[in-house]
């Protein structure tokens, strides 16, 4: 270890209880600063994850529609899928239709969220129970309909007891009455799933995507969107720059394009983290720089005789440096702790805002933001020992030694 | 020596040397003139002392002689360096490995242990931690503080903090040892021994420059110079 390690080392431990306090504030205000970083890219990274469990590497939507709106089609989407698994690199396009209705269980009936998919379709969901919807299922084509399998969402499962083996009801209709004039369809739970986007009390049924266009009186081929499937990921932006170039009515985007529109729509959480993380960083700067300088104005005379000694001027402004930084990088295992503590805790609290999908994270832990913590508050710490370490820069050696003797 | 061989010069004889030196601290209204064309040389193995009343400018002279200040004119050369021609690095480097200081106030670290002290010169010295120990006990040794290394300042006397601070002042093995009051802070008998060790390191061949108000102490050199007004007198 050098002079000036060694040196910054013990100065630090010199008054103990003084250094712990301050590394104990570093701490709440590092906590702060990584919470900020956290919360910065915290849904777009949230999100990504998510998006990258699904497996699909583009998204082709009504143009216009981002991020998913069950209202909108795309009018011929089965045509467009078949065009796309032609695409080199495409494994599969999965038209989804996406849509509102209610399913009737004995006297109850509660609004679902339905998600019409091809039969076999991984990724949409992930299986937690039971049995997936067959790879073929027998296409309702009039008289009467035969009862088809769902896959329901765990809330349904916990909220309303319904139990794989259960017959339940799907119709467009909120009512008995307007149920006369919907279609129906009598179907049985296969299995549970999770579903990656659901809102935290919101039932979800997926289904064979021509069985809910049927419900819907949709006419077939159309789709809310469709999820297209690569064997290389990196190709993902040049497909999606195809799609949307051969049909002007929909947007297509890889997950690195959804994610960056996704982000410009949350600019607020990064004003908001941009500011309260400045100001984290400012107090961290104010505390290293006023325990430092009160350090080096108790230490004049040892720092004039340790430039007599033959410090060059450059070390000794060095050391100072590094104790800044020291107490910073001192309260850095502090701030992890506290700040991913807190992170929990508010991410928790969003979550339980309405509206806020329960699988997406507001408060991400990521290495990007535990690297731009740790660069911030170690800088922070270098400019904190500035102001001090001008000051011994500036420090005359013999007035101080002389002034240190006299008084 | 590794200090720029450009502003060596023809050296004198002797470790210093002043030649006419004048030193004026500019303060508002008039400046100060602490020292007036002072010509001064100290020896290897000579003890000087400096005597005279406080404000003559003692201690801005053993300032110059250390490379710590500059003079206003005139020059002052440490071991055939003129220091008015030195960068602050060099001038550093020249302190480092040529000059040991000893002040009243000992100014030893106190987060330090007495051998940690002893050992901070080496340490920016680069020499080898197996070096560093072997020599910091010696150097303990010497000044009687061998059973005391581990004792920070604040659990030693004041004559045994000065001895740890002459101990790190000859660390290096500086060529010229400058002591400003180093008994100022301690009683008779204590100084008595502290002056003996200086005498014992001038007979060791160190150049020792002695700034003192203690005429016992004073009479120990082996030339003793008085100032007044800041010149030699």
């Amino acid at each position: 270890m050098g002079p000036i390690l060694f040196l910054a080392a013990r100065t630090l431990v010199r008054v103990p209880a003084r250094t712990a306090l301050v590394v104990l504030g570093l701490s709440v205000t590092g906590a702060l600063l990584l919470d900020m970083t956290m919360l910065a890219g915290g849904l777009q990274a949230s999100l990504g994850s998510v998006l990258s469990r699904l497996g699909f590497a583009v998204r082709v939507v009504p143009r216009g529609t981002l991020p998913f709106s069950g209202d909108a089609e795309i009018a011929d989407a089965d045509r467009l899928a078949a065009a796309i698994e032609t695409q080199p690199g495409v494994t599969a396009a999965v038209p989804v239709v996406g849509a509102n209705l209610y399913v009737r269980r004995g006297g109850r009936r509660f609004p679902s969220f339905a998600l019409g998919v091809p039969s076999g379709t991984p990724g949409a969901y992930t299986l937690v129970a039971g049995a997936d919807l067959p790879a073929r299922p027998g296409p309702p084509s009039g008289g009467t309909a035969p009862v088809v399998p769902i896959v329901i969402n765990q809330n349904m499962a916990r909220l309303d007891g319904v139990r794989i083996g259960d017959r339940v009801v799907l119709s467009a209709a909120p009512g008995t009455i307007l149920q006369t004039f919907a279609a129906a369809q009598a179907c049985r739970v296969a299995g549970i799933a999770d579903f990656y986007f659901d809102l935290p009390a919101q039932r979800t049924v997926a289904l064979a995507g021509p069985v809910l266009r049927r419900l819907l009186d949709r006419p077939p081929g159309g789709a809310s969107l469709i999820l297209v499937r690569m064997t290389d990921p990196s190709r993902a932006d040049a497909l999606a720059r195809w799609i949307a170039g051969r049909d002007a009515r929909v947007d297509a985007f890889s997950i690195q394009e959804f994610l960056a529109r996704t982000g410009a729509r949350l600019t607020y959480f990064n004003q908001f983290s941009v500011i309260l993380g400045t100001m984290s960083a400012a107090v961290a700067f104010l505390l290293i720089a006023a325990i430092v300088t009160l350090s080096v104005g108790e230490r004049l005379g040892e720092i004039a005789m340790l430039r007599a000694m033959g410090f060059p001027r450059a070390r000794i402004v060095g050391l100072v440096l590094v104790e800044g930084v020291a107490l910073a990088a001192a309260a850095l295992p502090g701030a992890f702790l506290l700040g991913i503590a807190i992170a929990r805790h508010l991410d928790r609290i969003l979550l339980s805002a309405p509206g806020v999908p329960e699988n997406l994270h507001f408060f991400t832990f990521t290495a990007a933001a535990a690297v731009r913590t740790v660069g911030i508050l170690l800088a922070t710490g270098a400019l904190g020992g500035a102001y001090p370490a001008a000051v011994t820069a500036r420090l005359e050696v013999a007035p101080t030694l002389h002034r240190e003797v006299v008084s | 020596m590794t200090a720029d061989p450009a502003a060596r010069i023809a050296a004198p004889p002797g470790v210093v040397a002043a030649e006419a030196v004048t030193k004026v601290y500019p303060m508002p209204g008039r400046p100060v003139e602490a020292l007036r064309g002072v010509t001064l040389a100290v020896e290897r193995g000579t003890l000087l002392s400096i005597v005279g009343p406080s404000g003559c400018g003692k201690s801005t002279l053993l300032h110059l002689l250390g490379g710590v200040d500059r003079p206003t004119t005139g020059s002052v050369t440490i071991l055939g360096h003129r220091t008015d021609g030195l960068g602050d690095a060099a001038l550093a480097r020249i302190r480092l490995r040529h000059v040991g200081f000893v002040f009243q106030r000992f100014f030893l670290l106190p987060m330090l242990t007495a051998e940690e002290n002893v050992a901070l010169p080496m340490m920016e010295a680069r020499v080898p931690a197996d070096e560093r120990r072997r020599r910091t006990g010696a150097l303990l040794e010497r000044v009687g503080l061998g059973d005391r290394m581990r004792h920070r300042p604040g659990q030693l006397s004041g004559g045994e903090m000065q001895r740890v601070a002459i101990a790190r002042a000859i660390a290096n093995h500086p060529d010229l040892l400058l002591a400003d009051e180093p008994t100022g802070e301690l009683d008779e008998a204590t100084g008595r021994e502290v002056g003996a060790l200086l005498r014992a390191l001038s007979r060791d061949g160190l150049a020792v420059v002695l700034v003192t108000h203690n005429p016992d102490l004073a009479a120990l050199a082996d030339r003793q110079v008085r100032m007044r007004d800041g010149v030699l007198v």
